[in-house]
């Protein structure tokens, strides 16, 4: 099942131009030919077919339906550590629970749900607040995801270029006054672009704790919800994804 | 709605990361400093594309070894979406050795070979781009190279709110 922010998150790379230094970069890539659709079926087929040896299930880890999250992290393990940090975390450490007058939460199983006057009228306009608001939280996780890993990628390109370049002075001088301070600016262009998805995001997340509150103030008359409660929980996003904890290139 | 430029930032670095290694491979300096002399070009492979009857997107490709390994790059996994790198040598008893990481060079995140049956199977989960190195002993070895890109997996959100009765006032 795709889940609305990864596919919101996806359509920040479509049309995206391709800029002169990835042109540049690009002298040492070629592209391998794509095949029409009809010939990839059947190259996958042939290729499925001629490897027998390997089952459908070993390639695919039994993950060819969609399945929980849970199972997937416990069974298929990240590539390496940058990819552990860059995990999901929708819960993370110190992340406040913002009070709310109105029972949304889902009834017991097998209970029979009982009239309730206060739930049956607040319960609509409390959850569409609380499904914008939890929207926003997916996007902001996919955001550290790509910016975590980002940074972390390039900063070890630069480790190794710096542990390189002192195998010749040529290839040194090339590295310390060409090529490292193109990577490093496209570092800044990076911060620079986290940053202006972040201060949306941001925007976003008030406007949805904004509507809480005016949820509140409508059904139980819960006037400054936003500064009294909302304000925790915005409070703690601004510092989880600030850029100068994802994006750290200082 | 999200921007673009994250994106093209990310783009900007990955290409930054080739750009690196370009220039010290393009460098006449040092391609005498490789000591095989020849640097591997690094092969863009077609956008993954669903196949009929199976789960999940493709991408294939075919290739010969050379002297230098071949080196294919992935962009844009999802780290909460399982991969699957299958390498198939057409003669299994001259194994390929594969790498997978996530820069030109760099150390391999993963590393095998082609087995008995001359295959080789990587399952794992990464964000962003990511490079398989395919290598043989001799020049001119065939082999079949399949990505599969599974479906996400829905993250569960807890709530970041809890319930505090009070009563209610409206109409």
């Amino acid at each position: 099942m795709k889940t609305n922010s990864s596919s919101s998150v996806r359509r920040l790379s479509r049309g995206a131009a391709v800029p002169a230094l990835f042109s540049l970069a690009m002298a040492v890539s070629a592209a391998v030919p794509a095949f029409g659709q009809n010939r990839l079926d059947t190259i996958v087929e042939n290729f499925l077919n001629t490897n027998e040896a390997v089952p459908w299930d070993q390639i695919t880890g039994s993950f060819d339906t969609a399945r929980g999250w849970g199972e997937l992290r416990d069974s298929i393990p990240p590539l390496n550590a940058a990819d552990s940090a860059a995990e999901p975390d929708l819960s993370p450490a110190g992340m406040p629970q913002v009070p709310l007058s109105c029972p949304i939460e889902p009834e017991p199983v097998n209970t029979p749900r009982q009239p309730d006057s206060a739930r049956d009228g607040c319960e609509p306009c409390f959850r569409e607040a609380i499904r914008k608001l939890d929207f926003n939280r997916r996007i902001f996780e996919r955001l550290r995801a790509i910016g975590s890993s980002t940074i972390t990628m390039t900063k070890k390109a630069i480790a190794f270029g710096d542990s390189s370049s002192g195998i010749h002075a040529v290839v040194g001088l090339e590295w310390s006054t060409a090529v490292k301070p193109k990577i490093e600016q496209s570092q800044r262009e990076f911060k620079s672009a986290y940053s202006a998805k972040y201060r949306e995001l941001m925007h976003s997340l008030e406007a949805n704790l904004r509507d809480l509150g005016r949820c509140e103030e409508r059904y139980f008359n819960n006037r400054d919800w936003y500064a009294r409660q909302g304000y925790m929980l915005y409070s703690f996003m601004e510092h989880r994804y600030s850029p100068d904890l994802v994006i750290n290139i200082d | 709605m999200p921007t673009p430029s994250t994106c093209r930032s990310r783009r900007y670095l990955s290409a930054g990361a080739t750009l690196l290694l370009s220039g010290l491979l393009l460098s006449p300096a040092a391609t005498s400093a490789q000591t095989a002399g020849k640097a591997p070009a690094v092969l863009d492979l077609p956008a993954p594309a669903a196949v009929k009857g199976r789960a999940g997107r493709f991408q294939m490709a075919n290739g010969t070894s050379a002297a230098a390994p071949t080196v294919y790059r992935v962009p844009r996994a999802q780290i909460h979406a399982p991969v699957a790198v299958i390498v198939a040598t057409r003669r299994p008893e001259r194994p390929l050795a594969v790498d997978i990481l996530k820069f030109e060079n760099g150390k391999a995140d993963q590393t095998g070979r082609t087995d008995a049956r001359g295959v080789a199977v990587f399952r794992f989960r990464t964000e962003g781009e990511f490079l398989v190195r395919i290598a043989a002993a001799a020049p001119g070895e065939p082999f079949d190279l399949m990505i599969w890109h599974g479906e996400e997996a829905a993250v569960p959100i807890p709530p970041a709110y809890r319930f505090a009765p009070r009563e209610a006032t409206a109409k």
